[in-house]
């Protein structure tokens, strides 16, 4: 089955290749003021190069606020809507704010590709390009607590907006893992730093001062807050004595891996996200997402053929990056995100 | 001997970011582009018309990007929770949200403490109050009159939206160049103190132009609700500094006595524009916020010189 | 009872911190007083500044993007291993400067610092993340540290430094003659003008200074991480007026103490840090923050009524 799969997409590749002409796709990320989504752009720039090379050529547009505002975010959209690309690959701000403007780009017939963060509605996108499950990024979190701390650990979380959609079902499924497979294990505390350093920072400091000793993890999912705990941890003098895990990238985070402060970071490669978000669109513009036995695959280029999940926790049209990954002191000079 | 008025200097302004827009991109002179980017001003606008007003007395309302998101909590905690049809739970919300601008006003008149102080204590407050009754997240789901009403528009090109800005705007300008308490409100912006011993009832005007607008907020937040399908508690964050961008960049100053609603429209309109020609002539948003600054710069520069009014007292 | 609106700040903190230690015994540890301490400290000068700046009957919004500027462009310098001491004088130096620029426009051209401000936080904030192009300054060196890992007493030097220059400024305020001015110029424009002080070079000066200490508190702040995002210092200027104000200075200018400021700030600190021994949901943290201020504010004024009254 999987041979003529792959044979209809190689042909589908050919005679568009031969015929295609330029697409437009515009890219706006939750924000450009940070190196997790410039990873993004990067991979996303490099899969336009190598589609241009395969003869399919696009017209690559990459812009967003500077800063985390979901009006600002809005606007921009809307704005680019005048220009009428023929895809537009989104990370939202707000799960439930761009919908709307979302909703009216599909009007316009344009292809819609969420990544990294989706809106609640299915109906304002075509795709939404998943790093990583929900659960599964919770349960890897909640995994290493108690694999290095045990599984009756008691846990902190420092969270970054409690409107943040991404975080808050990271947090749930967290929740749910606990529930599952660690009963004795508790959270003591969620505290929210605003995705801003200095209120993170203390976040995690009002915390360790609060329960410690009777604290054992912190988790932070969010690439702000994780370096700060650490560096709370680290200014506590606690490094080793609390366990920190989080969500960032290995350039934000290898100091304090190189420190030991922190052994392990869960993220997944924002730089193959991009990528295969740029594929997804373009193929989706193209038509090149083949069905097979009622399940829609479509090509990732260099990642491989990917298969679009029809529902996966409870989305609609979801097409996974892969599993998260563990970042240590062993790989986490091989990568450069 | 002519006398350089401020309007005509902003009408100029526009004209030419509308002209360099042109230049810089082929979409920006499109009427659906226009419109469409108007669509998103309608909030800030609607504030900047009791934030005018506010700002000629020599005050100041830095709560209501907080008031507007609280009211948009509260509408749909009255809709969803309480079972009230969206459009009423709307209005008890702008009036709820008057009632906040309401509280301001009392702290301001009563207490007689500075209103940057009170609002920016109260800005931290509501938003505040917002995210805990929300706990983070967002009411959706209304229902389709609504939501068309934010997110539609008339023959497919007028967002509806804008009409309201527009009667407000026309309301609102009307009250403060033609009646009677829009000169008091000029009366306090020159000389408070003056005003106060020439009967004016200084106390009870600007009573009534916090709780207005908080009602404008509180209306800004039923129109944005509509406008994004949900109530969220993080609505229209550092909104403040936007409506009072636009209100200075109109030409009134800050140190109260001079300004009006035209003006303030005009402000909000270049910055809309510009901001919306930058996008489509894809400059990055780093150096929007830059150019938006210098523009402000400049304007509040050319206001001072081009200028009648005497040395002010500070404030 | 000159020391009126300190004392009651004083008292207020006192009266917080003991009741947070029966709720939960253990916040009045070492650690945690430290912690407030040092968080204290690294926005001290900022609000101190900021203070000046409103008794001379201005306001500035800017800081906040100046700090990032500051804190940005140092910590890229030390990546290329600049000495510590340089960076300090970097920071604070490009801090001045671009206080100086908010100053020359402000005056030159006679507008209301706060407009000149808010246009300055735009156009600063706008440029670093320009500059920046959306990366973070990360894996900056050890030495980058060194104020953070130095104790005195068990105190680190941010603290000693902070709280050392703001226990100067409370007594410079009272002996050198351009404070005075500063009163003068925030209390009465015209009369200051009759006595033959310049509002023009006051005003200018206040602004440098407001910038410069912001270029300070920016490396005492950044210096604490190892990892600078883009975007710190937002929020800092009205996090400094909140305290400035708390602190009894009147916004209108004129008048205000020091004093007060350092209280200030150390009692929206301490309640920031109570909350979480407090066991209060977090998705109230600042509903709680806001309403505080908010009763800090009414109470300093129904206070002073009781006393003018009390007077009558």
């Amino acid at each position: 089955m999987k041979k003529f799969l792959i044979l209809g997409i190689i042909i589908a590749l050919i005679s568009i290749a031969l015929a295609a002409e330029s697409i437009k796709i515009f890219m706006v990320p939750k924000f450009t003021g940070a190196p997790y989504f410039v990873a993004t752009e990067k991979g996303a720039k490099a899969a336009v190069e190598e589609l241009k090379a395969l003869g399919l050529p696009i017209d690559f547009y990459y812009t967003g606020s500077s800063v985390a505002n979901t009006e600002e975010e809005i606007r921009i959209i809307s704005n680019l809507l005048e220009q009428n690309p023929d895809a537009l690959i989104v990370s939202a701000n707000d799960e439930d704010a761009l919908v709307p403007v979302l909703k009216k780009a599909k009007q316009k017939g344009i292809v819609v590709v969420t990544y990294d963060a989706d809106v609640s509605d299915p109906t304002a996108r075509d795709y939404f390009v998943n790093q990583a499950s929900f659960d599964a990024i919770g349960a890897v979190l909640i995994d290493l607590v108690a694999e290095n701390v045990g599984p009756e650990a008691k846990i902190a979380i420092v969270s970054a907006d409690p409107n943040a959609a991404n975080q808050n079902r990271w947090i749930e499924a967290m929740k749910k893992r606990m529930k599952e497979k660690y009963p004795k294990m508790e959270l003591l505390t969620i505290k929210y730093g605003y995705d801003r350093p200095a209120e993170s920072f203390q976040a995690a400091q009002d915390i360790i001062n609060a329960y410690y000793p009777n604290l054992d993890a912190i988790i932070a999912p969010t690439s702000v807050a994780f370096p700060m705990v650490a560096e709370a941890v680290l200014k506590a003098g606690l490094k080793g004595k609390i366990y920190i895990t989080g969500l960032a990238t290995p350039n934000d985070m290898r100091k304090y891996v190189k420190d030991g402060v922190v052994k392990h970071v869960v993220l997944w490669n924002p730089v193959d996200l991009g990528y295969l978000a740029v594929y997804v669109a373009n193929a989706a513009v193209r038509g090149m997402i083949n069905e097979v036995d009622g399940t829609e695959y479509v090509c990732g280029g260099k990642l491989g053929l990917y298969k679009v999940y029809e529902e996966l926790e409870g989305k609609k049209s979801v097409v996974l990056l892969g599993p998260p990954f563990i970042f240590d002191i062993n790989n986490i000079d091989q990568f450069n995100f | 001997m002519r006398v350089f008025r401020k309007e005509f200097v902003l009408l100029l302004v526009l004209i030419l970011v509308f002209v360099i827009m042109s230049f810089l991109s082929k979409e920006f002179l499109r009427v659906s582009n226009l419109l469409e980017a108007l669509r998103y001003a309608v909030e800030m606008g609607i504030m900047t018309i009791p934030m005018t007003m506010i700002i000629v007395t020599g005050g100041i309302d830095l709560s209501v990007a907080s008031n507007l998101a609280l009211s948009s909590i509260l509408m749909g905690i009255i809709w969803k929770y309480v079972g009230i049809n969206i459009w009423i739970a709307g209005i008890m919300a702008s009036i709820l949200g008057a009632g906040a601008g309401a509280l301001n006003g009392v702290l301001i008149t009563k207490l007689n403490i500075p209103p940057i102080v009170v609002t920016l204590a109260t800005m931290a407050a509501y938003r505040g109050i917002a995210t805990g009754l929300s706990r983070g997240r967002g009411i959706t789901g209304f229902p389709e009159s609504f939501q068309n009403f934010g997110q539609g528009s008339l023959g497919g090109l007028v967002p509806y939206s804008i009409f309201i800005w527009i009667i407000i705007a026309i309301i609102g300008h009307i009250i403060l160049s033609k009646s009677k308490f829009g000169r008091y409100v000029f009366a306090i912006g020159h000389n408070e103190v003056g005003a106060l011993y020439s009967t004016v009832p200084v106390a009870r005007v600007k009573f009534i132009l916090y709780t207005l607008s908080g009602l404008m907020a509180g209306l800004s937040g039923m129109i944005y609700s509509a406008r994004i399908g949900a109530s969220k508690s993080n609505a229209f964050m550092g909104g403040e500094l936007e409506v009072i961008t636009a209100v200075v960049l109109g030409g009134t100053s800050i140190t109260g006595g001079e300004g009006n609603i035209l003006g303030s429209t005009l402000g909000v309109l270049i910055i809309t524009f510009l901001k919306n020609g930058l996008n489509l002539a894809r400059i990055p948003h780093s150096i929007q916020s830059v150019i938006v600054g210098i523009v402000l710069v400049i304007a509040i520069v050319s206001y001072t010189k081009l200028g009648t009014r005497a040395f002010k007292e500070g404030k | 009872m000159k020391l009126g609106r300190e004392f009651t700040l004083l008292l207020v903190l006192v009266v917080l911190a003991t009741f947070v230690q029966i709720v939960h015994p253990g916040f009045l540890s070492f650690r945690t007083i430290h912690v407030i301490l040092e968080n204290s400290a690294v926005m001290l000068l900022s609000a101190i500044g900021t203070t000046l700046v409103i008794i001379s009957g201005q306001i500035d919004l800017s800081i906040g993007s100046v700090l990032a500027v500051c804190a940005i462009t140092s910590a890229q310098l030390a990546l290329h291993n600049v000495p510590l001491v340089l960076l300090f004088l970097w920071s604070i130096g490009l801090g001045a400067g671009l206080g100086a620029i908010n100053g020359l426009v402000t005056v030159l051209f006679k507008v209301p610092a706060m407009i000149v401000t808010l246009a300055a936080m735009a156009i600063w904030r706008g440029f670093i993340l320009w500059w920046t192009g959306g990366y973070w300054v990360t894996d900056l060196p050890d030495y980058w540290k060194a104020l953070g890992s130095t104790k005195i007493l068990n105190f680190t030097l941010p603290i000693w430094i902070a709280f050392s220059i703001g226990v100067l400024t409370i007594f410079l305020v009272r002996k050198i003659r351009f404070f005075r001015h500063v009163y003068a110029v925030g209390s009465n424009r015209k009369a200051a003008k009759l006595l033959g002080i310049s509002e023009g070079k006051v005003t200018f000066l206040v602004l440098t200074l407001n910038g410069a200490l912001a270029g300070f508190s920016a490396l005492l702040s950044a210096s604490r991480f190892f990892i600078i995002p883009s975007n710190i210092g937002t929020g800092l200027e009205l996090s400094a007026i909140a305290a400035t104000v708390i602190g009894g200075t009147n916004i209108m200018g004129g008048k205000g103490k020091i004093e007060g400021t350092i209280l200030g700030v150390l009692l929206m600190t301490t309640i920031s840090s109570s909350l979480v021994f407090l066991h209060i949901e977090s998705v109230w943290d600042n509903a709680f923050k806001g309403m505080i201020i908010l009763l800090a504010i009414i109470s300093d004024v129904l206070r002073a009524r009781r006393k003018s009254e009390a007077r009558l």
